[in-house]
């Protein structure tokens, strides 16, 4: 708030902007795209709280002169009250839930990055890496960051695979009717259909919500860049008779949004539930694991069936953010884990359509060392490395929260 | 202007009309196409003599004919289907001979869009099963056979074998095989169970149930399906040990479900019968070896084939009839259900008695425009009156009259505007050995009103010499698109300023009155007036009142026969009352409840009657079984409290209301 504001006591007009100051707390919405943004509100119900806010413009005015009426001639403090803990996550619940989302996005995206790279069919694809360290221990000398690959994705050419990827519309297109209603609130809401599987629920989950908020939002920023730098045609560029139900939205096909959303949400749900669906299941039937897959598959099928992307959109997207989740769970850990670097050989994928249990199971196979015979030939590991997340305390803040609110 | 031309006696109206009506038909009729020859063979020479022709029309090079033996070891059934390439045709029905050898050709099939048939496969084998057990079959649309409504235990299926026929362009990880026998089906879900759950998902795209790109339709996608509803109501169970009944499962092909007016029908749905019925005896000739039964031991079978159109005799003699009628009470065959059919307010039936034809009388066709389908209406004299005795004229919407002082059978008068537009076929139906039944039939075939000018108001005007008492039927074939399919046929109808649509109160008109000619009754439909089928009507639970939609009978009565029916056998509720008109019944996906309603579904409840019945008593015979079901229906209608429901006719409800 500027000084000339608050000299203006009596323009009404401009008391009420003192009362604005909750507002400046709302940037964080600018850094939700698309989608993610109606989740990033559920976290600024902590913006009820801010003085100035819940009281009118009007009757901010009301502070200024209460403050004249009774604050008197300045007393000097002698003392200062016991600084905070810097650089503590313990702070973390002192902030609103933006001002964490703020620092939880620029933790993550300080060592995740998108670049652009050959890939091995030669075409001119990108590469989310995770770089490590940002700066070591002196803030102003140069220092190397060693970097490893995450997820990698190629470029398909338009001819060899996207036009023939067309007639899967045209199939799955008979199931509009089906998936109406689905498709129809799934434009703007993914969480609820996880939230069916697991309970989600601004105050029970509290936590958990600003943690799957980050997982979304980090997700969509990877995503977006991939998208303009692959830059595919939407099938309704291809043909004239797909006819999608929903609007396509402004921006590229592949990887699909939706796909890579749901899986890293639903890796990391999986996450959480692992105890509680031990506890219900057993240590061998992976059934709460199993209900957030097939979330994730019908709702990135079901944007195929609208008519606005690709069957290999959500192969893709789910190699995507499956990688994405399993790379935020090990910064989340703040310890030390295996990571590999994931390719998706889309090539292979040509005229095949969309199959989540075989690229679920490559995952599996890569991550255990257990050969699958389900395995998608086409999700390759590329690199092995070890991710050392010790430093990633704020994050492990954030996990230990949510994990909390799974017991 | 209209011309004509003659057309050999055996010619089926439907089929030649098919030849040129098909996208790409020309000039050259059956190009590209296959053409199934129904033989009804008489004994085991006959039998050798047709396949010593298919020898001999293989070796001349090329793939010759293909020849589908469903039922080889059956006793009664000795119906081959051979598929013809048009070559062969020719040689084929050279082997006709009237006494002992009948030919029904179907109508022609693109060869591509047909599964090729194959012979009586791997046998079904359902280890474990007891004497007692009573085999299901359901011939249908869309079926998810992976639903848990089907199985014993999470990876048993009760369904001991499927036929796909919907299975061009398969795709799926399975080899491609249009059959599934228990054992394959019991892999498949194991091998697509995840964490405890089948993830049937993926079961139907390996199966080529679901999924892929092909341009069959691919109806177990959806998570509302016919064929998986009906198999529910006739068989479905719930998931868990106990006594298990098998279900044989025939799955019709899409392009023949789409086509309403069920001219491809006859050929599939025979094969689909003899097939359940070869299958039946493997699993009987198992079960006998297993408990030390004789070799003529045979588990009863229940079929249940929901679908029926609606113009055609009317009197129990199409060949399908005659076919269902000599199959029931062989090898176990203990009752083939059908619905009455959903047609009552369809205006498909127009009727006159001789009285009133003494002077011309006029009826109007409207025929929708933007229709897909060829449009068919047919005219039916009575048995011995003879064509000179018939006068017609038929004036379309834009176009020339044509004026028919007489009918010849075995003319055909055609009008070609910028390609044939439409035909009148003059025939003589003649049931096979039974010259007495014949009767002069009338078919009007249009071409689809999308692409040609045959949509609008057309004008039939009939004059005929009968007796006073004698009636001549006018049925409009049905021609609407089944739910579930892409829109193709748009039902033409009669349009009788006589006929009232709504009663005094608003009220859908249930009744007819004497002054209009258009008439629900006798819309039965013409594959559910035999005379051992059991044929089911519908009405709502809450009140009893017919639906809306059920048929009607009475049939036409045969010559040298009594009659046996007035319409249908009973009637079953599809639907609850007129405000929640649905019933629920499984849908696709395990677990889940859709809704329907109609006649079909009738049908299937009495199926499952019947199962319940022979569990309890595997000697009842057809009749027993269905004069059981009636009198039950009977008795229900007779201690009904007093009020409680409203007064119907047999023709609507047959002995009465369950």
């Amino acid at each position: 708030m500027s000084q000339d504001n608050v000299g203006n006591v009596g323009n009404v007009g401009n008391v009420g902007n003192v009362g604005n100051v909750g507002n400046v707390g709302n940037v964080g919405n600018v850094g939700n795209v698309g989608n993610v943004g109606n989740v990033g509100n559920v976290g600024n119900v902590g913006n009820v709280g801010n003085v100035g806010e819940a009281i009118s413009s009007y009757s901010s005015g009301a502070l200024l002169s209460a403050r004249d009426g009774i604050v008197g001639t300045w007393v000097d403090p002698v003392a200062a009250p016991p600084a905070l803990d810097g650089d503590d996550p313990k702070n973390l619940k002192r902030w609103s839930a933006t001002v964490r989302a703020s620092v939880f996005d620029s933790v993550v995206h300080a060592k995740l990055g998108v670049k652009t790279a050959q890939m091995p069919d030669g075409s001119t694809g990108c590469v989310a890496r995770h770089m490590d360290p940002v700066g070591g221990a002196d803030p102003f000398a140069d220092s190397p960051a060693e970097s490893h690959a995450i997820v990698a994705l190629p470029r398909p050419d338009i001819t060899n695979v996207f036009l023939k990827q067309l007639p899967y519309l045209r199939t799955y297109a008979d199931l509009r009717a089906d998936r109406a209603s689905e498709i129809f609130s799934q434009t703007g809401d993914i969480l609820s259909f996880m939230g069916t599987i697991g309970l989600l629920h601004p105050a029970r989950t509290r936590w958990t919500i600003e943690l799957l908020s980050l997982v979304l939002r980090t997700t969509v920023t990877v995503e977006m860049n991939m998208k303009n730098v692959l830059a595919v045609r939407r099938p309704q560029e291809l043909s004239a008779q797909v006819q999608p139900m929903i609007q396509t939205p402004p921006h590229g096909a592949f990887p699909s949004g939706h796909a890579g959303e749901s899986f890293a949400v639903a890796t990391v749900m999986a996450e959480l539930t692992k105890d509680r669906q031990d506890q219900v299941y057993g240590p061998n039937n992976h059934v709460w694991t199993e209900q957030f897959m097939r979330q994730a598959a019908r709702i990135a099928t079901n944007r195929v069936v609208a008519g606005v992307h690709y069957p290999i959109d959500s192969s893709a997207g789910q190699i995507l953010g499956t990688s994405i989740g399993l790379y935020l769970l090990e910064r989340f850990r703040a310890g030390t884990g295996t990571m590999h670097g994931v390719y998706f050989d889309a090539n292979q994928c040509a005229d095949k359509d969309f199959d989540p249990r075989a690229i679920a199971d490559a995952f599996d196979a890569i991550y255990s060392g257990t050969p699958n015979p389900g395995a998608a030939p086409y999700v390759e590991d590329k690199a092995t490395w070890i991710m050392d997340s010790t430093g990633d305390q704020m994050l492990n803040y954030l996990w230990r929260q949510a994990k909390k609110e799974w017991t | 202007m209209w011309s004509s031309f003659t057309l050999p006696r055996e010619m089926d109206a439907y089929r030649h009309w098919n030849a040129f009506a098909q996208p790409g038909g020309g000039a050259t009729p059956d190009h590209g196409q296959v053409l199934p020859l129904v033989f009804q063979l008489a004994n085991q020479g006959q039998y050798q003599r047709l396949m010593n022709e298919v020898d001999r029309l293989r070796g001349l090079g090329g793939p010759g004919p293909y020849v589908s033996d469903m039922n080889p070891n059956g006793a009664g059934d000795r119906q081959v289907v051979v598929y013809a390439k048009p070559d062969d045709i020719a040689d084929l029905v050279a082997l006709r001979n009237p006494q002992t050898v009948v030919i029904e050709e179907s109508a022609a099939l693109p060869e591509a869009a047909f599964p090729a048939p194959f012979n009586a496969g791997p046998s079904a084998s359902y280890p474990g099963l007891g004497p007692d057990a009573v085999i299901s079959g359901v011939i249908d649309f869309g079926m998810a056979i992976a639903n848990a409504r089907f199985r014993a235990g999470l990876n048993e299926s009760r369904i001991a074998a499927f036929w796909n026929m919907n299975a061009s362009e398969q795709g799926g990880s399975v080899p491609h095989h249009q059959e599934f026998l228990k054992a394959q089906i019991d892999a498949g879900l194991a091998a697509h169970t995840y964490n405890g759950i089948v993830d049937e998902e993926a079961f139907n795209r390996a199966f080529g149930l679901a999924g892929g790109t092909a341009r069959v339709q691919r109806p177990a996608a959806r998570s509302r399906t016919h064929g998986t509803f009906i198999s529910d109501l006739a068989a479905g169970e719930e998931m868990g040990p106990g006594d298990r009944n098998p279900i044989i499962a025939v799955q019709l092909p899409a392009e023949i479900v789409g086509d309403t007016y069920g001219v491809h029908f006859n050929a599939v749905v025979r094969e689909a019968v003899s097939y359940i019925m070869g299958q039946a005896g493997s699993l009987s000739a198992e079960v006998a070896a297993a408990h030390g039964l004789g070799s003529d031991f045979r588990l009863p079978v229940v079929i249940n084939i929901s679908f029926g159109t609606y113009a055609g005799r009317h009197d129990g003699l199409s060949t399908l009839e005659r076919y269902f009628d000599d199959m029931i009470g062989l090898d176990g065959l203990k009752a083939i259900c059908l619905p009455v059919g959903n047609g009552h307010e369809s205006r498909s039936h127009a009727r006159y008695t001789g009285a009133e034809l003494a002077s011309p009388q006029q009826m109007m066709l409207r025929v929708q425009p933007d229709s897909r389908l060829s449009e068919f209406v047919q005219v039916w004299l009575p048995a011995g009156v003879s064509g000179a005795d018939l006068a017609l004229k038929i004036t379309p919407p834009l176009g020339p009259e044509l004026d028919l002082a007489t009918i010849v059978p075995g003319t055909v008068w055609e009008w070609d505007q910028g390609g044939v537009t439409a035909r009148l076929y003059q025939q003589e139906d003649v049931p096979e050995d039974m010259p007495g039944e014949a009767r002069v039939k009338v078919t009007l075939a249009l071409r689809p009103s999308e692409s040609a000018p045959t949509g609008g108001a057309w004008m039939i005007r009939v004059a005929a010499n009968l007796a006073p008492e004698q009636v001549l039927d006018m049925w409009v074939e049905r021609g609407d698109t089944p739910d579930g399919f892409v829109p193709k046929g748009r039902q033409a109808y009669f349009d009788d300023p006589e006929y009232r649509l709504y009663n005094a109160i608003g009220g859908i008109e249930q009744h007819d009155r004497p002054e209009a000619r258009v008439k629900r009754a006798g819309t039965i439909s013409p594959i559910a007036t035999g005379r051992e089928t059991t044929v089911l009507a519908s009405h709502r639970a809450q009140d009893f009142k017919m639906s809306t939609f059920s048929s009607a009978g009475p049939v036409t009565a045969q010559v040298g026969s009594a009659s046996y029916r007035d319409g249908p056998d009973l009637s079953y509720p599809s639907e609850k009352s007129a405000v929640r008109d649905f019933i629920g019944a499984a849908g696709s996906a395990s677990g889940s409840v859709r809704y329907y309603r109609g006649t079909s579904f009738s049908s299937a409840m009495a199926a499952r009657a019947y199962v319940g019945m022979l569990m309890a008593d595997p000697s009842l015979t057809p009749a027993a079984l269905r004069t059981a079901l009636k009198a039950e229906a009977a008795a229900a209608e007779a201690n009904a409290s007093p009020g409680t429901r409203p007064a119907e006719t047999a023709e609507r409800m047959g002995a009465g209301r369950l």
